[in-house]
């Protein structure tokens, strides 16, 4: 207590600020180095990688401690309340994209001695370049709590997505010319997904932002559709209650 | 706290100052000094007490310019102290005795506002000046994969003065350019031992072989792997001796060269390997072309070599593109294939001498792995330069860009 206290409050806001833009670099770092391991058939690297992602872990949770006691000590309101509430979400994002750098490096080790056809190789080097920019955009968003580049990152990562397409595309037409086994093969298919999620966590990262700066829920788009279609549907059920039935019959497959 | 800041910054910049301090000056300054003490000796009676009290308020004068002068000087040396620290190239971080960061220069402030893969250098420099402040020095290397990758290495020290602790510094240096000459160094010794070692090891078993065997059809084979061995040698040495030629710049020829007819001649030169690996190359440039001053061989050669890589590393069917533009005052020849195309990380160390991307190739391939770096040499000895840009999978474009001569 003395030290929150003596700290001040938006100190502590700003040291956890300060943090997470330590976390990103450090999740950023470890997808840019999993691609190099990768690329090189480094399997000393992916290994020193998978360890190095208990630093990431642990810098995750120093985080998630320091929030939950602001919370609990300072009672915060309003936009420190979203403030903090962001942080613990963008915080949890930033994990698991060092946990998909992992699973990079251990796909990597799945299908050691499987020379990668040129054309997957610098689809996976883009791809890599993507997730990365997705990731500093991300945290320019948060940093800058710049709302506007925040929503702009949902079409930004289409990029991504249709480098996936691609990647996916050329795989399976690879698997014929370049003779890939079903392992090899399969473990590539992985590895352009984890990617991508990568992606989506950068852009779920600048929903957050967004809440953070406006209070808007952009996460919550599914439930309220989900809502106006369970309205429509009990208007319909009251004009027709013999939908009723068929209707609970659809849902038992 | 500002006192040590001012403090410290006078410490490091004391020490800085002092390597360019003249020691004659300081002679000076003590000779100078002297005088003044053998005054204060001789005089007697009234006219000694006079002279005495005079020299007395004249010696309070002084010694009160002197103090506005040191005062002045002190505030000059504070500033002129934290001009030279931001004219560092290495960032400075000082904190005090309780770890607060209380002075950095300029070249620090990328990292103390660091967003992206430098904050992990943040972290770093936070984390040394904490051990620092203990009273142990530290050294981290920080590497960052993301593009543009880059290596620092940051020290920290904890800072002392008479017995006690002041707080700490932390200083940061770049070590991407000394990182990358020492890999090229160690590269090149590993790479030119292996390239003359290795048709050598060959040529000795060959003829081993061919010592112990009688049989006449065995004894051709084995020297028809010798002649293809000795012609290895015989490539790398040219290529070599074409390098040392171009480091010399002794051979740079000055005339008024056509780059039309350099490259009709390359292409002509190489075409019968293109035909053999059944690749295409497809000339396009303008009819008439402002001439370049330089060596028309060199030139040449540069063209030769470029084509020939784009050749080797092209799969059957594929199409090579040479294509010459202008603008007012530089010439632009690029080389493009759809060939196998060069990893980023790789991109630019394909200039080295003996730099290979994959080795187990390029020895099927043929090349001396000198290519590239006579290409570079000659667009540098014409005041031009050559780069690349490629994307595995998607093949690579060579811009070889050369200052035109308009006769200026």
């Amino acid at each position: 207590m003395t030290e929150q206290t003596r700290k001040g409050f938006h100190a502590e806001i700003d040291e956890i600020s300060d943090l997470i833009v330590q976390l990103a670099a450090r999740a950023g770092d470890a997808v840019a180095r999993a691609t190099d391991a990768l690329l090189k058939y480094d399997l000393v690297e992916a290994q020193q990688i998978i360890d190095d992602d208990d630093y990431i872990d642990v810098a995750a949770i120093e985080v998630e401690e320091k929030c939950q006691s602001l919370l609990a000590l300072q009672q915060p309101m309003a936009g420190d309340l979203r403030q903090i509430l962001a942080a613990m979400w963008i915080t949890g994002e930033l994990e698991r994209t060092g946990g998909l750098a992992c699973n990079i490096c251990k796909g990597a080790r799945r299908m050691f001695r499987t020379e990668l056809p040129p054309r997957l190789r610098g689809l996976i080097a883009e791809m890599n370049e993507e997730a990365i920019r997705l990731i500093r955009l991300s945290v320019d968003s948060y940093s800058e709590r710049d709302a506007a580049l925040a929503s702009a990152l949902h079409d930004i990562d289409d990029r991504l997505d249709s480098l996936h397409r691609t990647f996916v595309k050329t795989l399976l037409e690879s698997s014929r010319t370049h003779d890939l086994d079903v392992q090899p093969s399969m473990q590539l298919a992985l590895i352009a997904r984890y990617y991508e999620r990568i992606g989506d966590h950068a852009v779920n990262i600048s929903d957050r932002v967004r809440y953070m700066v406006s209070g808007v829920m952009p996460w919550r788009a599914g439930l309220a559709r989900h809502r106006v279609r369970d309205e429509l549907r009990t208007h319909e059920l009251a004009a027709d209650p013999a939908e009723m039935s068929s209707d609970s019959d659809d849902k038992a497959d | 706290m500002t006192s040590l800041i001012v403090g410290v910054l006078l410490v490091v910049g004391g020490a800085m100052l002092g390597i360019a301090l003249d020691r004659a000056l300081l002679q000076r300054w003590i000779r100078n000094r002297d005088p003044q003490r053998r005054h204060r000796a001789p005089g007697g009676g009234a006219h000694r007490r006079r002279q005495s009290a005079r020299r007395v308020i004249e010696d309070a004068e002084r010694r009160m310019e002197s103090a506005e002068a040191g005062q002045v000087s002190a505030e000059t040396a504070a500033s002129r102290v934290e001009a030279s620290l931001d004219a560092l190239e290495a960032g400075l971080v000082l904190c005090d005795r309780d770890g607060r960061v209380v002075a950095h220069n300029t070249a620090a402030t990328q990292f103390l506002q660091a967003r992206h893969g430098e904050a992990l250098v943040t972290r770093v420099i936070k984390e040394l000046l904490e051990q620092a402040r203990s009273g142990e020095q530290a050294t981290t290397r920080v590497e960052l994969h993301a593009e543009p990758r880059r290596s620092y290495e940051v020290r920290a020290g904890p800072v002392e003065r008479g017995g006690e602790m002041l707080g700490a510094i932390a200083l940061v240096h770049d070590i991407t350019e000394h990182d990358r000459i020492e890999s090229v160094r160690r590269d090149f010794v590993a790479n030119v031992s292996h390239e003359l070692k290795t048709p050598i090891g060959a040529l000795s078993l060959l003829a081993d072989s061919l010592a112990a065997d009688t049989d006449p059809e065995v004894a051709a084979r084995l020297a028809g792997r010798m002649q293809i061995e000795i012609q290895r040698v015989a490539n790398t040495i040219d290529d070599l001796l074409t390098l040392a030629m171009l480091e010399d710049e002794s051979g740079r020829a000055d005339e008024r060269v056509d780059i039309g007819a350099v490259v009709a001649a390359a292409s002509d030169r190489i075409s019968e390997t293109a035909e053999l690996r059944d690749v295409k190359v497809v000339v396009s440039m303008p009819a008439d072309l402002a001439p370049i001053r330089g060596s028309r061989l060199h030139l040449e050669s540069a063209v030769f070599n470029l084509l020939d890589n784009a050749i080797k590393f092209s799969d059957p069917g594929e199409r090579v593109d040479v294509q010459v533009e202008t603008d007012r005052d530089t010439l632009t020849l690029s080389v493009t294939d759809e060939g196998i195309g060069i990893p980023a990380a790789e991109q630019s160390r394909i200039f080295e001498r003996f730099y290979r991307v994959d080795r187990a190739r390029s020895r099927s391939t043929g090349g001396t792995g000198l290519g590239l770096s006579i290409v570079r040499h000659v667009a540098l000895n014409h005041g031009g330069e050559v780069s690349v840009t490629s994307r595995e999978g998607l093949g690579a474009q060579f811009n070889l860009e050369l200052p035109l001569d308009n006769g200026d």
